[in-house]
């Protein structure tokens, strides 16, 4: 079972629950040209948007020409073959270290997998190190203070 | 844009919010071979978790069997080839049929995407329509 497991920056924005404001954020990034590994839209109390750009510099000053107000988190995107097995392992891995899951989307594009799994800030570098990655440096300031 | 909408069947289960539940889940699912297009879990009051399997008499037969309550839901899932704007047409189409969307997953890899959509149950007929699968 062959996959690989990144740790990313994804953008998140909280938009007004109503018909057509997704079409028109994502008519935004369309002309602004932001090409994305990921994006999510989920109703919970307002309408969250999560947007995993492939470069975040573009989505940025895009948000800043807008108006938008965008917050950022790290988030795992995970690429592969055999979907099923390659999640469970992962699950696996990251249950035996202790730590929830917050969130999975995972889903077969085009023959192969991706998958982006999310965590509470104070288990990224748990969850990470679970995973076989090591936690970048400029990302120290996530760790969680005791 | 190259790309195809479908409405399939997917099911829906809430289970406990607990270390180890999405791992013990996957791993049943895996253990009987069911093979999913899409998984997704959302820590909601509980975890809510929504697969589109390949086969769903499998995962039903599955869950009666672990004793675990699916219930169904009817869902839209996009192929196609990834570009800037991939996700545009489809949701500008039930923008203009006045859908609200209630929740979108897409993910792109090796110059495809696939994306989830899913709306409340009494806009999934007038949302086919709208995609032109109605």
């Amino acid at each position: 079972m062959e996959y690989t497991i990144r740790q990313v920056t994804a953008m998140i924005m909280q938009v007004e629950d109503k018909v057509g404001v997704l079409a028109r954020v994502l008519e935004v990034l369309r002309q602004g040209g932001v090409d994305m590994v990921a994006f999510a839209s989920q109703r919970r109390r307002g309408t969250a948007l999560m947007a995993i750009p492939n470069d975040l510099n573009t989505l940025r000053e895009l948000a800043s020409d807008h108006g938008m107000s965008l917050s950022e988190r790290q988030v795992f995107v995970v690429q592969g073959e055999d979907g099923v097995a390659a999640l469970s392992e992962i699950a696996k891995r990251v249950a035996e270290a202790g730590i929830n899951i917050e969130d999975v989307a995972a889903m077969s594009v085009g023959g192969t997998y991706a998958a982006v799994f999310t965590f509470a800030d104070a288990d990224l570098m748990a969850a990470a190190e679970a995973m076989g990655l090591e936690w970048p440096d400029e990302f120290w300031s996530s760790e969680p203070a005791d | 844009m190259a790309y195809r909408v479908r409405q399939m069947a997917a099911v829906t289960l809430q289970v406990e919010d607990r270390i180890g539940m999405l791992s013990q889940v996957l791993h049943a699912l895996r253990s009987a071979r069911v093979n999913m297009l899409a998984v997704v879990s959302r820590r909601k009051g509980g975890t809510a978790l929504l697969g589109i399997p390949e086969d769903i008499e499998t995962a039903r037969k599955l869950a009666a069997q672990e004793g675990v309550s699916l219930t169904q839901r009817e869902v839209f899932y996009v192929e196609g080839d990834d570009e800037v704007g991939a996700l545009c047409e489809i949701t500008d189409k039930l923008s203009s049929a006045r859908i609200n969307i209630e929740d979108v997953y897409a993910l792109a890899t090796d110059g495809k995407y696939a994306a989830i959509y899913t709306v409340a149950a009494e806009d999934v007929e007038r949302a086919a329509e709208a995609l032109d699968i109605g």
